[in-house]
């Protein structure tokens, strides 16, 4: 008898037993390619460092004479188990042509033999990779994207007197390497390319170095050991330093999470709305069943029948749409991390045995409440259960509105529960997609440069191998001619400028038994007054000195305590007169007064030279010398101040992908739950549809009705959305600024014009084509249905 | 008398499961300005069927409807409905109303939406309560229809179907979910409006209730087998007098 009565159930509602197989497919989809995908993300770093067999603790050193200082120093260290030598040189964009032009690197970059490589390189489909042939260079995937190369391309290597040609055959994820913000780009060649290339002794000698991969469970003793080392170590960090340079690589994981979760939640929303929704519809066939003695088990046991059924083969469809669809929003996030885990499919089953179970219980919830109904209560409360509830709150006789809209307005006020589903899944589609528009927006805006601890200027110009030639003695003295120079230069070419620059070095700073290394800056052409502080005042003095909160908190100090500097001048005492922040090196930065004489031999490293032109040129203008002063000085690495952030933080390209991902994903999923819901009005809302056009209504005005109800709907999603979104947007990002070294948080970049007027219209216009579209099956409903419906 | 609505050669066929169902068979009749038909018939004989073809909510397969001297067979649904918003009501058996408006603002609806009728909305909710008032039911005006008898209900309908003073009234077994006392004050009310010249048309299995009307149209198999005509009725007793030679009528019609 189940069979019989579930297969005429099934034929008779076809519509509604449709809509909800539809929500279930969604659901399922949703659920187990987020849920498959949440773990691949959380687990990422963890998974592809331990796949990649990422050193404890790494240090980059300068080979001098044939020795490398820093192995007598880390064979003093008893903590260390064991530790490996990787030879290397360094390079810089001189040293390397694509198609006759310099290659954009935009960082120094490093050459390396692949057989002397101690950790696993993988490959575009995340396979590792076995080897270099000869003539042949792997390099990064960033690298490849940035400077347009096509696989079968070549790269021209010029080291000293020594020129070589050479094929890409492949880009990498390079998992200690990988990210922008480690500041080196490694390429990978064949050992006999290799020697061949390193053949000039004069530039190799100059520039040999090493890698050095220590595995050790105290990495705090190599620590404070290497930080007593003076010269030689390049670089060096631990394990849990290489991850944080991943963090915004993790900001576009972060965001797949955040979407998965927020998918999620809507799959839940969407199925608790249609099966309640849908078992509302049967409360009066329930009553009749009662009515004519069936027990309320038997009853509740169809109902279970009918849905798990649904459930099923909703589930089994959605399974096989969340691999490909999952797939496609990790390939979004994962260019330079190893993303996914091995027990995907398994997920994904799990997943959809939820599902069904979830339906079972929201099935078995919803017919509980049968038992509470005697047959004439459930027969009397027909299709709505709502016989004895106060329904209308607006009034038509006292409205200006117009039938169709007053309807609208008021079926969602005196039936706000009934649109929460839409409400809610609107609100958060919307959440979604401005959160992370604020974020890129920020990312790219000149508007964070306070927060990585230096000045605005109009103009970035960087130029590697110039800023290296300033780590000599005297290096000051050459860059304060080449500071003037340029400022002559750009007076002569109708651009007069004050330019000025800043020199980093790795200074050991101790305060009392507290002791690290840290990035210690100093402006050239500044003031220290210029830049930006979160608490104290500038350093005014030669002995007074800025700490960043992380340092400061390293050092356990605070403003007013004095630290000591182990400069090669040697040991010098400062104040503490100011806390800031940046984001320039995950927290850690010290900035020192521009009258401080300290020796550039001891100098690790530069940013850009900063150009402030000094006739307050227009926007318009200044991209216009950004262009001239490219033809100056035969570079292409000139930045306007919003590009110069973009080329720091070195997502933008990602993160677009990502929005533009996310933004898809959320349209169709705002398009889909609108269509399926209007469906469901229709279906529901029969006898009203017919009942308007008996009585003369047309198509038009009834269209109108149903369309406008979403419409205002999305527009109170908006309005919430807009209202949240700072709040929201601090919660979802703000942990990674903060983690970033932004502790005091960032001045986002909002734009007003996208985010009150772009995407909430977007919204409002993909719902309003949804819902209209899908209205047009009102003209289907004939006027003298009135007669057929209950 | 003008005829306000002509019936030539109706015909209504339904597909269902591949089989063609032939509702409506060369229908013809004529109703005149002021008149208060019944059609009668037993179930399945094509009664609402034919109430709803005539009325422009289903569509004619042949033949003509001429309402007001339009043929409103060829018209288009849009025009359709304009002339069932401005120059129809409507009654149905089920009290169908929109459950999340007040029974006042219901019955002001078609006139919000006409675009004919000149009134104010100040005015237009004013005539709703007048017609409300007339029909005894004032006191229900802002409560919400779940909170109202049936018969209340039916009422509010009939006030819903005179808003934008239509020519002719279509009723389905206006009192077919009432119990005897409201369907004879549903019926009363019918009366009065039919006396005021508006011109009704009702389906209905009840014999006192097609009593009331000033012709009966029997109808069987999708055609009108005889017709039964009366003049007003002044008193109760006139009434009983009625009813029993519409049913003796009925009978020989194979009722």
């Amino acid at each position: 008898m189940y069979l019989s009565i579930l297969k005429r159930d099934l034929k008779r509602k076809k519509t509604m037993n449709i809509i909800l197989l539809l929500f279930i497919i969604l659901a399922s989809t949703f659920i187990s390619s987020s849920i498959n995908n949440m773990l691949s993300v959380s687990t990422a770093l963890d998974t592809y460092f331990e796949k990649a067999g990422v050193p404890d603790y790494l240090a980059v050193t300068r080979v001098f004479n044939g020795e490398d200082p820093i192995i007598e120093t880390i064979d003093e260290i008893k903590s260390i188990e064991y530790y490996e030598i990787e030879p290397l040189i360094f390079l810089n964009s001189n040293n390397i042509y694509y198609k006759g032009e310099k290659l954009d690197t935009q960082a120094s970059c490093i050459l390396q033999p692949f057989n002397k490589i101690c950790l696993n390189i993988f490959d575009e489909s995340n396979q590792v990779v076995k080897g270099v042939d000869k003539g042949k260079v792997l390099l990064s995937n960033k690298l490849i994207s940035k400077n347009n190369i096509s696989i079968g391309d070549r790269i021209t290597f010029k080291i000293g007197s020594v020129s070589k040609s050479l094929e890409v055959c492949g880009s990498i994820k390079d998992a200690v390497f990988g990210s922008d913000m480690m500041g080196l780009a490694r390429f990978i060649v064949n050992q006999s390319d290799y020697n061949e290339l390193i053949e000039d002794e004069k530039y190799s000698s100059m520039y040999r170095g090493n890698l050095c991969d220590i595995y050790t469970d105290d990495t705090s003793a190599i620590k404070a050991k290497l930080s007593e080392q003076d010269s030689g170590i390049i670089f060096n960090c631990d394990k849990s330093t290489i991850k944080s340079a991943y963090i915004m690589d993790l900001v576009i994981a972060a965001t797949l999470l955040v979407m998965s979760i927020c998918l999620i939640l809507i799959a839940f929303l969407v199925l608790r709305f249609t099966i309640y929704f849908s078992m509302a519809e049967e409360y009066r066939e329930i009553g009749v069943m009662k009515a004519i003695g069936i027990k309320n088990i038997k009853i509740r046991c169809l109902y279970m029948v009918k849905y798990l059924a649904l459930a099923i083969i909703g589930s089994v469809i959605g399974l096989f749409i969340s691999v490909p669809f999952g797939n496609m929003m990790l390939d979004s996030v994962s260019q330079t991390i190893v993303m996914g885990i091995d027990s995907g499919y398994l997920i994904n089953i799990t997943c959809s045995l939820g599902v069904i179970a979830i339906i079972l219980l929201f099935c078995f919830l919803c017919t509980g409440k049968m038992k509470k109904f005697t047959p004439v209560d459930a027969i009397r409360n027909g299709s709505t259960g709502e016989r004895f509830k106060k329904k209308g709150l607006l009034k038509l006789s006292k409205s200006k509105l117009k039938p169709s809209s007053f309807i609208a307005a008021n079926d969602i006020l005196s039936s706000p529960g009934r649109f929460a589903t839409v409400i809610l899944t609107f609100t958060l589609c919307l959440s979604m997609i401005l959160i992370l528009v604020n974020t890129a927006n920020t990312l790219k805006s000149n508007q964070i440069i306070p927060s990585f601890g230096i000045t605005k200027s109009d103009v970035y110009m960087s130029d590697i191998s110039k800023q290296m030639s300033y780590m000599v003695e005297n290096g000051e003295e050459k860059l304060e001619k080449d500071i003037y120079e340029m400022e002559k230069t750009l007076k002569n070419n109708g651009m007069p400028a004050k330019c000025s620059f800043e020199t980093i070095f790795h200074i050991t700073l101790t305060h009392g038994d507290k002791k690290c290394k840290s990035p210690v800056y100093q402006g050239f052409g500044t003031t220290t007054d210029q830049y930006t502080y979160c608490e104290g005042t500038a350093p005014k003095n030669k002995n007074e000195i800025a700490l960043t909160k992380k340092i400061a908190d390293e050092l356990d100090a605070e403003i007013g305590d004095t630290i000591t500097l182990r400069q090669l001048e040697g040991e010098k005492k400062y104040i503490i007169t100011a806390i800031f922040q940046s984001m320039m090196n995950m927290g850690e930065a010290v900035r020192i007064h521009e009258s401080v004489d300290i020796d550039y031999i001891q100098s690790s490293g530069s940013l850009a030279y900063q150009i402030n032109f000094t006739d307050n040129p227009s926007d318009a203008e200044i991209i216009n010398r950004v262009e001239k002063i490219k033809t100056l000085y035969s570079t292409d690495n000139v930045y306007n101040a919003d590009e110069y952030i973009d080329s720091i933080v070195g997502v933008s390209e990602m993160i677009d992908g990502v929005r533009m991902l996310v933004m898809i994903v959320v349209l169709i999923v705002t398009a889909l739950v609108t269509m399926l819901m209007e469906r469901s009005f229709i279906a529901k809302e029969r006898g009203e549809i017919s009942l308007l056009k008996a009585i003369g209504f047309r198509n038009s005005a009834i269209i109108k009705w149903h369309t406008l109800r979403f419409v205002i709907v999305a527009t109170v999603c908006a309005i919430i959305s807009l209202l949240l979104m700072i709040p929201l947007t601090n919660l979802a990002v703000g942990p990674i600024f903060s983690m970033m070294g932004a502790l005091y948080g960032v001045d986002y970049a909002i734009k007003p014009l996208e985010v009150c007027v772009i995407y909430p219209l977007l919204l409002i216009g993909v719902t309003l084509i949804s819902a209209l579209l899908t209205a047009q099956y009102i003209r289907t409903i004939s006027a003298s249905e009135c007669s057929e419906t209950e | 008398m003008r005829n306000v609505l002509e019936v030539n050669n109706l015909c209504k066929t339904y597909i269902t499961n591949k089989r063609q169902n032939n509702v409506l068979k060369n229908v013809n009749f004529k109703v005149e300005q002021g008149e208060m038909v019944a059609i009668m018939g037993p179930s399945g004989s094509g009664k609402s069927t034919l109430l709803y073809t005539v009325s422009g909510m289903d569509k004619a397969t042949a033949g003509e409807v001429v309402f007001d001297g339009r043929n409103i067979a060829s018209l288009k649904s849009s025009e359709l409905a304009s002339i069932r918003l401005d120059e129809m009501g409507f009654i149905f058996q089920q009290m169908y109303m929109l459950k999340n408006l007040s029974v006042l603002d219901n019955i002001v609806l078609p006139a919000c939406q006409s675009k004919k009728n000149m009134l104010s909305k100040k005015e237009k909710v004013e005539y709703g309560m007048s017609l409300m008032r007339k029909l005894g039911i004032i006191e229900i005006a802002d409560n919400d229809i779940n909170e109202v008898s049936g018969g209340q209900l039916q009422r509010a309908c009939i006030c819903r179907s005179m808003i934008n003073k239509p020519q002719m009234i279509f009723a389905d077994e206006p009192t077919g979910a009432l119990n005897r006392t409201s369907s004879d004050e549903v019926m009363e009310e019918l009366r009065k409006i039919n006396a005021d010249g508006t011109t009704i048309m009702l389906v209905t299995h009840d014999v006192k209730v097609a009593a009331k009307c000033t012709r009966v149209m029997y109808i069987v198999d999708g055609n009108i087998k005889g017709e039964y005509n009366f003049d007003r009725y002044k008193s109760e007793n006139e009434l009983r007098q009625r009813e029993r030679s519409l049913n003796n009528w009925l009978m020989e019609m194979g009722w």
